[in-house]
C-alpha cells in the first residue's frame, strides 16, 4: 500500500482531537506517532505529493533517505515525549506538542521553500506555547522573546526564498551555497534556528523557562530541522566549519559556571549542534553521515538528559545546582537514566554519542583541519566535564541537600527508559543507525586506537574534575545570571534607548523653547511695536528669500 | 559546595546514624570508587605504551597525548570559566524579578500571588503549607 497522505497530517488531526477530547483519553494520543512512524518505516517508497498553487508547484511531500531519517527521528522523539507527558492533564501542552511535532515532520518532507516557510513559522508558533505553558511571568516574557526571534527567522527565510525565486525561477529546495545577498539571508534564517553564535540566545533563554515536558519537545525539533536544512542547502560550505568549531567551544565555558541545570543542558545543546554544523561544512560523505547521525543521537540523549532534569524539576520545583544534591537516595532510577544520558553525550564507547561524534572528528582530520580538530577535541573533553559529570554529580550526588523528593512518575520513567535503551542499543550496535544513513558509509567506530584514545580523553577529563574538586578549585555553584550576548538587547539597548529618548526629548524641548523665545523677540507689525524695526525685519526676510531664489536659478542655468 | 565527594561523606560520617544513608555516604565506599578510578587511569596510560595506536596527526605522536590533552583542557576550561565569572556574573534577578516562582528554598522571597497576601515570615515552610505548596509541585505542569 502506498503512503497516500502527507506524514504530518495525522499529527495535526491528533492536535485538533486533543483540543476537544476529555483529558482522560489522552493515552490514545501515544498511538499517533507510533502507528504513523511504523507506517512510514514499512512503506519504503512513499508517494511524493505535489500541489499546484497559481504559478508555483508546491512539493508538499518529497521523499529521500535524508528526509526519511529525520522523519523517523521525529516520530521516535514525539513518541517518547508523549509518554513523558502522560502524567499531565494540561491540554495546552498536548495540543502544542503534537502540532509542533507535526510541523517538524512537515518541514523535513517539504520539497520547496514556500511549503517550508509555512512549517517553519508553524514550528515557531506552536513551540512558543510550550514555553508559555509554564505560566510564570518569566516564562511569558521569555516566550515572547523566543517568538520574536523565531518569527524574524521566518521573515528572513521568506525574503531569501523570494530573492532565490527571482534569480533562479525555482522555489524547490536544493544546494544553495554562499554567493550573493540572498544566500546569506538563507544562512541567517537557518542560523537563527541552528543557534549560530550571537544568534543563539533564544535557545538558552527560552529552554530553561519552558515546562519540564516542553523543554524535552523543544530540544528535539527546532534545531534539528535547521540542521536538516543546512545539510540540504549548504553542504560543504567552508564557512560552516569555522562557525561550527566556534559553536562547540564557547558554550562550554558558560555551561561550567551556570547554575540552572537545564540552562547547562541548553548550552551543551549548542555545543552538540556545533559538531553537526562542522560536519555539514566539511561536506564529504563521512562528514555528512556523521552530522546527521549525530543529530539523530543527540535528539535521544539530549532529550534523555532534559527528561531527567524535567523529572527533578517536577519533583523538587527547581533545578538549581546550588540547591540540589543527594537526590540519588530517593530517585535512583532517574539517577541511572541520567548517567546513561551523560555517558552518551560524552561519547563513551558503547553509548550512542561515540559512534556518531567520531565520524565528524575523523572527517575533520581527513579534510585537513588540524587545529579545528583540536578545538573539537577540547570541546569533547569539555562536554564530558559539564554535561557528563556536572549534571549527574551536582543533581544526584555532591553534598546532601536534605531534599527527599519522590521518584519520578512511572510514565516519565518509561520514557526515560526507552531513551536509555535506544542510547545503549545504537552505541553498541551502530549498524542499526548506519544502515539508515543517506550517504555511502563504511565507517568502523570500534577499533582499538579509537576506543583507547577516547577512554584516555574522558578518564583524564574526569581526573581533572576530581583533582580540581579536591583542591577546592572547582567553581562552586552560585545563584547567578551570567551575561551572554542577550545582554545587548535585554539590558544595553533598552537602557541606551531610554537614555537616548530622554536626551532627545530634552534636546527637542530646549530647541523648541529657544526657538519660541527667539521668535518672540522678533519685532513684528502690531500695536506698541517699533514700526521701523518691524519693517526692517520684513525687508531682510524678503531679501534673503530673493537671494536664495537667485542662487537656485543660477545653479540650474 | 567546594567540598568534594570524600569530604562530603566525612561530614556524614559524623551523623552516621542517618537512617537513609546510602552507598555513597560511606567514606569507605567512596574511597574504593576513587581508588579504582585512579587505577583505571593508570592502566589507560600504561596501555598507551603497549598498544600501537594509529597515528593520523603530528600531535598524536606525543605519548599519552589524549590523556594529557583531556586533563589540560578541563583545567584550562575551569580556570577560564572562573575568570569569566569575574566579568559576567550578575545577581540572580538581574533580568527578571522572578517573584511568582515558588519555592525559593531559602525563603528569601515571599509568595507573590494575586489571591493571597503572604508576608515573609520566619517560618517559610508554614507559608508553603498554607498554599499547598509543600510538595514543591509548582513547576508549571498542571496535574
Amino acid at each position: 500500500m502506498s503512503y497516500a497522505i502527507p506524514a504530518f497530517i495525522p499529527f495535526f488531526i491528533a492536535a485538533a482531537f486533543a483540543l476537544v477530547i476529555p483529558m482522560r483519553w489522552r493515552y490514545v494520543l501515544i498511538l499517533v506517532p507510533l502507528i504513523n512512524g511504523l507506517w512510514l518505516f514499512f512503506n519504503l517508497d512513499p508517494t511524493p505529493i505535489n500541489m499546484q498553487l497559481h504559478v508555483f508547484t508546491l512539493e508538499i511531500v518529497k521523499v529521500d533517505k535524508l528526509a526519511l531519517l529525520f522523519g523517523y527521528l521525529f516520530h521516535i522523539a514525539c513518541f517518547i515525549c508523549l509518554i513523558y507527558a502522560m502524567h499531565l492533564k494540561d491540554r495546552v501542552q498536548f495540543v502544542a506538542g503534537l502540532a509542533y511535532a507535526g510541523s517538524a515532520v512537515g518541514a523535513v518532507f517539504a520539497g520547496d521553500f514556500l511549503t517550508l516557510f509555512i512549517f517553519w513559522e508553524l514550528l515557531a508558533l506552536t513551540s512558543a506555547f510550550l514555553v508559555f505553558a509554564r505560566r510564570t511571568k518569566a516564562s511569558q516574557q521569555a516566550g515572547i522573546r523566543y517568538l520574536m526571534v523565531q518569527i524574524l527567522s521566518g521573515v528572513a527565510l521568506l525574503i531569501a526564498a523570494i530573492m532565490h525565486y527571482r534569480s533562479t525561477g525555482s522555489i524547490s529546495i536544493e544546494q544553495i551555497g554562499l554567493s550573493g545577498f540572498g544566500s546569506y539571508l538563507f544562512l541567517f534564517a537557518f542560523g537563527i534556528k541552528a543557534a549560530f553564535p550571537f544568534l543563539h540566545t533564544w535557545l538558552t533563554d527560552a529552554y530553561p523557562e519552558a515546562t519540564p515536558v516542553g523543554t524535552v519537545f523543544l530540544s528535539a525539533f527546532t534545531t534539528k530541522v535547521a540542521i536538516y536544512m543546512l545539510a540540504r542547502t549548504f553542504q560543504g560550505e567552508e564557512t560552516l566549519v569555522y562557525i561550527g568549531a566556534a559553536m562547540t567551544c564557547f558554550p562550554i565555558f558558560y555551561a561550567v559556571i551556570e547554575n540552572d541545570l537545564r540552562k547547562v543542558l541548553a548550552y551543551s545543546l549548542i555545543n552538540q549542534l556545533g559538531f553537526m554544523v562542522c560536519g555539514i561544512g566539511i561536506g564529504t560523505a563521512l562528514a555528512m553521515n556523521g552530522a546527521v547521525a549525530h543529530a539523530f543521537n543527540d535528539v535521544i540523549f539530549k532529550g534523555l538528559l532534559f527528561m531527567t532534569m524535567g523529572a527533578v524539576l517536577t519533583r523538587v520545583g527547581h533545578v538549581n545546582g546550588s540547591d540540589l544534591g543527594g537526590l540519588h537516595k530517593t530517585m535512583p532510577k532517574t539517577t541511572l537514566f541520567c548517567i546513561v544520558g551523560a555517558a552518551s553525550i560524552s561519547a563513551f564507547p558503547l553509548f550512542s554519542g561515540f559512534v556518531s561524534k567520531s565520524m565528524v572528528m575523523a572527517a575533520m582530520i581527513e579534510a585537513g583541519h588540524d587545529y579545528l580538530w583540536l578545538m573539537l577535541l577540547f570541546a569533547s573533553a569539555g562536554v564530558f566535564h559539564h554535561a557528563g559529570i556536572k549534571i549527574p554529580f551536582f543533581a544526584f550526588f555532591a553534598h546532601d541537600s536534605k531534599l527527599r523528593p519522590k521518584e519520578a512518575p512511572t510514565n516519565m520513567l518509561i520514557a526515560m527508559g526507552i531513551a536509555s535503551v535506544l542510547c545503549i542499543l545504537i552505541g553498541s550496535f551502530p549498524e542499526i543507525l548506519y544502515q539508515l544513513l543517506p550517504w555511502e558509509n563504511d565507517y568502523v567506530p570500534y577499533d582499538i586506537t579509537h576506543v583507547l584514545t577516547q577512554l584516555q580523553l574522558l578518564f583524564f577529563s574526569a581526573l581533572a574534575f576530581v583533582w580540581l574538586n579536591k583542591q577546592g578549585l572547582y567553581p562552586p555553584e552560585l545563584k547567578s545570571v551570567n551575561l551572554d550576548f542577550e545582554f545587548l538587547f535585554r539590558k544595553l539597548m533598552p537602557s541606551v534607548g531610554k537614555r537616548g529618548f530622554a536626551a532627545m526629548s530634552l534636546m527637542s524641548d530646549t530647541f523648541i523653547d529657544a526657538a519660541k523665545s527667539g521668535i518672540a523677540k522678533l519685532p513684528v507689525m502690531g500695536r506698541n511695536v517699533d514700526p521701523s524695526a518691524a519693517t526692517l525685519t520684513l525687508r531682510m526676510v524678503i531679501g534673503f528669500v530673493l537671494l536664495v531664489l537667485i542662487a537656485l536659478v543660477t545653479e540650474l542655468v | 559546595m567546594q567540598s568534594n565527594k570524600s569530604n562530603d561523606s566525612q561530614d556524614h560520617a559524623n551523623d552516621a546514624l542517618a537512617p537513609d544513608a546510602s552507598f555513597f555516604d560511606k567514606p569507605r565506599n567512596v574511597k574504593i570508587i576513587l581508588n579504582s578510578f585512579y587505577a583505571t587511569c593508570l592502566v589507560l596510560v600504561l596501555l598507551d605504551f603497549v598498544v600501537h595506536r594509529h597515528i593520523y596527526l603530528s600531535f598524536e605522536e606525543i605519548p599519552t597525548f589524549y590523556a594529557l590533552y583531556g586533563f589540560g583542557a578541563c583545567v584550562l576550561l575551569v580556570v577560564l570559566a572562573k575568570l569569566m565569572r569575574l566579568v559576567l556574573m550578575r545577581g540572580e534577578h538581574y533580568y527578571d524579578e522572578r517573584l511568582d516562582e515558588y519555592p525559593q528554598l531559602d525563603n528569601e522571597i515571599s509568595v507573590n500571588t494575586d489571591s493571597a497576601e503572604i508576608l515573609p515570615s520566619e517560618d517559610g515552610d508554614q507559608n508553603m503549607d498554607e498554599l499547598g505548596l509543600s510538595s514543591y509541585s509548582t513547576s508549571g505542569d498542571k496535574k
